[in-house]
């Protein structure tokens, strides 16, 4: 009983502040964008940014009982839109649509190669890490050749929403092939407070055009398709040069990223004639201070079995797999190389080797931190040492050719 | 004062809750860059050496809240005085905590609810709650840190499964010498949070068993120390020192790096839960002292009586005291920590020892 | 003016005196047993209105059939075999020997007809009129000698009484298969038939001042805390009402907390969980005409306990007890994290659900609050419907509400089949919980939390848990907390909380309840067989 007045006022007030309901959004009144794409717009101040948002029909992606999936409807669509800041620009998109644009689900961010050349992308992401709208777990990808609009309208098979098509590549393709980093953009915004960053390129393989329509997936062999290619190394936000296939696949080595690929190694007679998987990688840099300088010692050890082979090699015996295995710690350490000098061109320590320098020796750090990357980085000694291990050859011992 | 006896783990669970408050959530000991760990375990240091001032008052007078036996010490008139301040500055803490609460979940989940709406619905449960008495409070802290337990060991284990504790983040150790850490560890984490929980003092006469006061304020000093230096090291090792600088919520930021199976993800509910269990019991305890120091001093029978018409003033306080965020960061770091803290804290503290001791001199003397 | 305050404060005054009963009924003019037989029988037809169900049997005892006497009972509620065999046939037939005592002395003759004649197993005189009556009442035979102001009541109580049937409410797969029924009697006997000791005490009155209900209060002398139960009996004390219509009367009487959601007692309809909690040092409410004694006091963690959990093993009693706990949390938080989660905080949704269930969502014409209050609301109106009606029917009203109505009304697109999904599933948790008290309490709480997460999303769900939480630590049951073996902790109390440890290691009982008597005797390093020799 001691309780009444104070229920009695509890109540009131309640009914009062619950009538409230601020934050409220009910999901049928969300378009869920599923990809942001930010392109070059012009140079007056006004209209720097060209952003393209993708949304995401939700109807066409799940089919609810009684609506059904129209196949004539495409699963995404997208809207577009100038500003002088990409926040601005993406206000100005929003009266394009019925309803209230829903930006927590973004799954990717693509960057079209002219702004990174032109403006650069330096200051280009402070609004997805203070937006709290936004989480920084997407990849953010740069569009090689051509625009962010035209990599977001691609109409892609097998998988209905375009990005998830590209973060699944992404994904598999680290697993299997390796080559990729996923530059996820909590881990790009990091890079970019420093000097140099790496991100992953994607390429339209046909013409941009034709994937523009239901019609690409109506057919088995679509004639536009999207496509993961290379790491493109920046510097101070811009876009020095691609590093694909060889060297893209060492430097993912060195940042320890890459965990399953293939191999081809030589066999007497035929050139690449064996394919090694190789399914364990690790790699260790050791860092050592001589003459005020800091030296590299990076180290690889790699396990890995053999998936074909094309030339008639008996590998039960150990001596053979030996000599396989000397081959594939030259072809890592060529990749790895590779990847180096071409960092090392690019004045641009894309490993990120100076906070082994600080951890190893921080006054040392200190003093060479401003002129790292153009000095003292391109003239630092990198030792390269891979121990690669074939660990069993499959089912079969010899190939089956003579 | 109530009629109320308190259990030891009632006690420990509110202080334990009490010193996680804010200091959970936001980066603290940050000045100390990647040694920020460390320099929460130096003011935890420094939390100790200050509890035994406050012990000593207490061994003095076990069954007399603070404002009680400032009476006592400083006789009537500037006893009663210095009672009031003291009383003020319970509100005006709770006031700063309820307004970091309400900025810091406006800014992470709630972005278009007002201030005020906030404000007003958390101070009417912080009230509920008090009236039901402080008894009422360390049972429910009791229970919430069982649950706090089972949230944090759910998103620990999910931060460690998703592989993104990296320890290289925390290295190299004392990148910047000693001078950064002495420097952030006192004076500022020694106030915040630990020398916070000198408003234990008005709560310590319900305690069941006096002999263990000090066992238990130590015990929950260290464990709260211990714990907060572990999340400030997650933090690091998780965002990296950059961005932990920048990031006013850094919890929720090392949260939403969770990704599992690409299907537990987005684990933020977490952190708002701590948040909003920490908090309530810290606002809850400043107002708590607030109250009951007021029923002390006004001679009010029954501290429910004064319970609404102080939450209304602790809700318009949280509002007026800055007009925004930084504005209230910054009024925190500079003028609560040294115009605030260190005489309120310290200076009154130790003077106040300082004249027990002589009278019990005096008083053995004259025997 | 002034009449007028007076008037007013007079009104206010007869308002605060304390409720007066009408206490007409059975207290009549009448104080003592007539001489006479005649008026006294006239006296008990008035007094009983004529009632077609009293039965007056005159006749005169004896060989030489000297004395009137009359048998009164109510029809229904004697055993009218005992009556004629007993009572009738002794007193006609086969008294010989009355001469061997005064026939004129009437006052020799009734000693000799109490002691000598009826051969039932309870006689006795009565002098007091009312008293009479309320045997009567109560099923005794009565017998009148004319000449002679007493009267005897004899025990041949009978009539139609339901037979002990198995528990429906709280069945057990291992258990004994008994339930309470109505009677006292029978209740009292199945505890004592448990617990054969001299120590269970039972205390009985008559309460309801037309009713005049019997009330039993059992407890084991030795175990039950003493100040637990004059705390009862002054609260059953002070209890003044007309009827007792049944158990739920004296628990609302007598609790602690009108205002709380949570059943601060503990109702059963089963001997051996009343046993049970007999031994911990409980006290137990019998009310005649209810198969429901109350339990008190109870805490909020023995509503998670069933019959079973001491049957089963004791690892599956634990696995059960902890799912109970999370289907709890399930029917309360459920839909309320629901519409947070989907109205406010769309974010925290992983992307592939979200789409889902935006696409579900489609084409729906309410708010999601207004979605889950509408099923929600659907669904208990189907419960009340199926559980009021009769069984058979009961069937077809489930079926047409949960198969027909529900893909009804998903195809129709008025609901989402998310939410469909959700009120189910909290339905079915909700029927997990097995004592009906906590079910209902959650069944209401269930609907405060949505309005909480409605209005702030999780932010007002956190805060409905901390008032939940704070509220519940403030309720007592009898003055026991009652969240007692978690707040205050009680380390010792967990053995048989979340999880139920081997019956050797329940070795205690629960520290608040019993005060003194806590050690249980029993040994838990004495379990098991010895170690072999070989």
């Amino acid at each position: 009983m001691k309780h009444r007045p104070f229920i009695i006022l509890f109540m009131l007030l309640s009914t009062v502040l619950l009538s409230g309901c601020w934050d409220r959004a009910e999901l049928q009144d969300l378009d869920i964008v599923s990809a942001i794409g930010i392109d070059e717009g012009s140079d007056d101040l006004d209209n720097r940014y060209h952003v393209t948002v993708q949304v995401i029909n939700e109807g066409q992606i799940a089919g609810v009982q009684g609506q059904g999936v129209n196949g004539n409807i495409a699963p995404v669509t997208i809207y577009s839109a100038t500003g002088s800041n990409v926040e601005e620009a993406l206000r100005k998109i929003a009266p394009k649509l019925p309803q209230e644009l829903f930006y927590p689900h973004v799954q990717l961010l693509v960057i079209g190669e002219e702004l990174t050349r032109k403006k650069g992308i330096e200051d280009l992401f402070d609004w997805i890490e203070r937006d709290t709208r936004f989480r920084t777990l997407f990849p953010v990808l740069v569009a090689k050749n051509s625009t962010a609009m035209n990599v977001l309208q691609i109409v892609t098979s097998l998988e209905p929403i375009p990005s998830a098509k590209i973060v699944g590549a992404l994904e598999a393709t680290q697993e299997t092939w390796g080559v990729f980093s996923s530059t996820r953009a909590d881990k790009v915004i990091k890079q970019l407070s420093g000097e140099v960053a790496v991100l992953t390129g994607v390429q339209i393989i046909g013409p941009p055009e034709k994937g523009n329509s239901m019609t690409n997936v109506q057919v088995i062999d679509p004639p536009a398709e999207l496509e993961l290619l290379g790491l493109g190394i920046f510097k101070r936000g811009k876009l020095q040069r691609w590093l694909v296939e060889d060297a893209a696949r060492g430097a993912m080595l060195i940042n320890n990223e890459l965990t399953k690929t293939i191999v081809n190694l030589d066999c007497e007679q035929k050139k690449k004639g064996i394919a090694v998987d190789m399914v364990r990688s690790k790699t260790k840099i050791n860092t050592e201070i001589k003459n005020n300088k800091p030296v590299f010692y990076v180290s690889v050890r790699s396990e890995s079995h053999i998936v074909e082979v094309h030339c008639p090699i008996d590998l039960s015996k150990h001596d053979i797999i030996k000599q396989l295995e000397k081959q594939i710690e030259e072809e890592i350490k060529e990749e790895i190389i590779m990847a180096i000098d071409a960092a090392k061109e690019e004045k641009s320590d894309i490993f990120r080797f100076g906070e082994y320098v600080n951890r190893k020796d921080p006054t040392l750090w200190k003093e060479i931190e401003k002129k790292w990357n153009d000095e003292v980085f391109p003239e630092t000694e990198v030792n390269v040492n891979v121990q690669a291990f074939i660990r069993r050859s499959g089912l079969r011992t010899k190939p089956y050719i003579k | 004062m109530e009629k109320a006896k308190i259990s030891v783990i009632q006690l420990f669970a509110m202080m334990f809750l009490f010193e996680l408050g804010s200091a959970v959530v936001v980066s603290l000991g940050i000045g100390a860059k990647k040694d920020a760990w460390l320099a929460i375990l130096f003011g935890m240091c420094g939390g100790v050496a200050l509890f035994f001032i406050y012990y000593f008052l207490f061994r003095q007078y076990p069954n007399l809240p603070f404002t009680g036996y400032a009476r006592k010490i400083f006789g009537k008139y500037l006893g009663w005085s210095i009672g009031l301040l003291y009383t003020v500055y319970f509100l005006y803490a709770a006031a700063r905590n309820l307004r970091d609460f309400g900025d810091l979940l406006l800014s992470s989940t709630m972005i278009e609810t007002p201030l005020l709406a906030i404000h007003i619905l958390f101070v009417l449960t912080i009230c509920y709650v008090l009236y039901l008495g402080i008894e009422v409070v360390g049972r429910t802290a009791e229970v919430m840190i069982v649950i706090l337990i089972f949230l944090g060991v759910t998103a620990n284990l999910s931060v460690y499964l998703s592989g993104e504790v990296d320890l290289r983040n925390l290295q190299p150790f004392l990148e910047n010498g000693w001078k950064p850490i002495i420097t952030t560890a006192f004076p500022l984490t020694t106030y915040f949070p630990f020398s916070e929980m000198f408003v234990f003092t008005m709560l310590l006469p319900y305690l069941n068993r006096p002999e263990l006061a000090k066992k238990v304020w130590l015990s929950a000093l260290i464990v709260s120390g211990l714990f907060l230096s572990y999340t400030a090291c997650l933090n690091i090792a998780v965002l990296g020192v950059e961005e932990l600088e920048r990031s006013i919520f850094p919890l929720l930021s090392t949260i939403g790096k969770i990704n599992l199976f690409e299907f537990i993800q987005r684990l933020d509910a977490i952190v708002v839960f701590t948040f909003l269990i920490t908090m309530f019991f810290k606002i809850a305890i400043y107002f708590y002292a607030a109250v009951i120091g007021m029923a002390d001093l006004f001679k009010v029978k029954k501290h429910q009586h004064i319970l609404f018409p102080i939450g209304l003033i602790l809700i318009f306080l949280s509002i007026m005291i800055a007009s925004d965020f930084s504005e209230h960061i910054e009024e925190g770091q500079k003028i609560t920590s040294y115009f605030i803290h260190i005489p309120f804290h310290i200076i009154i503290p130790l003077f106040m020892l300082v004249v027990a001791m002589t009278r019990n001199h005096f008083k053995k003397k004259a025997n | 003016m002034n009449s007028a305050w007076k008037r007013l404060t007079k009104i206010h005054n007869k308002r605060k005196q304390a409720p007066q009963y009408k206490e007409t009924e059975i207290k009549s003019n009448i104080q003592k047993v007539s001489e006479h037989l005649d008026e006294n029988l006239k006296n008990i037809k008035d007094a009983l209105g004529n009632s077609s169900d009293l039965e007056i049997r005159e006749f005169k005892m004896g060989k030489p059939s000297l004395h009137k006497v009359a048998i009164i009972y109510i029809n229904g509620l004697a055993d009218k075999n005992i009556i004629s065999n007993f009572v009738i046939e002794r007193l006609m037939g086969n008294v010989h020997n009355t001469e061997s005592v005064n026939p004129q002395s009437p006052s020799q003759l009734f000693t000799y007809i109490k002691e000598n004649i009826v051969a039932v197993g309870t006689v006795e005189g009565i002098t007091d009129w009312d008293k009479m009556l309320l045997s009567l009442l109560s099923g005794k035979t009565i017998l009148l000698l004319d000449g002679w102001n007493q009267v005897i009541s004899c025990a041949a109580e009978g009539g139609e009484l339901r037979s002990i049937t198995e528990p429906t409410i709280e069945p057990a797969v291992r258990g004994p298969k008994e339930s309470f029924v109505e009677s006292l009697i029978t209740n009292t006997a199945m505890i004592r038939h448990r617990i054969k000791s001299p120590n269970l005490w039972i205390e009985t009155m008559k309460l309801g001042n037309i009713t005049q209900t019997d009330v039993a209060i059992m407890y084991v002398k030795g175990i039950v805390d003493d100040k637990l139960l004059t705390e009862v009996k002054e609260r059953i004390g002070k209890i003044e009402v007309e009827e007792v219509g049944g158990s739920n009367t004296i628990e609302e009487w007598i609790t602690d907390d009108t205002l709380t959601p949570w059943p601060t007692m503990f109702v059963t309809e089963r001997p051996d969980v009343v046993a049970g909690q007999l031994l911990e040092g409980r006290v137990t409410i019998f009310v005649d005409g209810t198969p429901n004694p109350i339990i008190l006091p109870a805490t909020w963690i023995s509503f998670f306990q069933t019959a079973e959990d001491y049957y089963l093993r004791w690892s599956m009693a634990s696995f059960l007890r902890f799912l109970r706990i999370v289907a709890f949390i399930m029917t309360l938080f459920g839909p309320s994290l629901f519409i947070s989660f989907t109205a406010f905080h769309s974010e925290l949704i992983p992307t592939a659900l979200l789409i889902s269930l935006a696409a579900q969502r489609q084409g729906i014409p309410f708010p999601i609050f207004f979605e889950a209050l509408l099923m929600e609301l659907t669904f208990e109106v189907l419960r009340e419907a199926g559980v009021r009606m009769p069984r058979p029917i009961g069937q077809a009203v489930s079926i047409v509400g949960a198969l027909v109505l529900g893909e009804a009304a998903v195809a129709a697109g008025i609901v989402s089949s998310a939410m469909v999904i959700v009120v189910a599933g909290t339905a079915i948790a909700s029927f997990t919980i097995p004592h009906h008290p906590m079910m209902d309490a959650v069944r209401l709480l269930r609907f405060l939390m949505m309005v909480l997460a409605a209005s702030f999303g999780l932010y007002g769900v956190g805060l409905g848990l901390i008032v939940l939480v704070a509220h519940t630590c403030s309720v007592r049951s009898f003055g026991i907390p009652y969240l007692a073996p978690f707040a205050p902790l009680i380390f010792a109390d967990w053995k048989d909380a979340f999880m139920r440890m081997p019956k050797p290691f329940l070795s205690t009982r629960p520290r608040l309840i019993n005060q003194t008597n806590i050690t249980r005797t029993g040994n838990s390093k004495n379990r098991g067989p010895k170690p072999r020799e070989n």
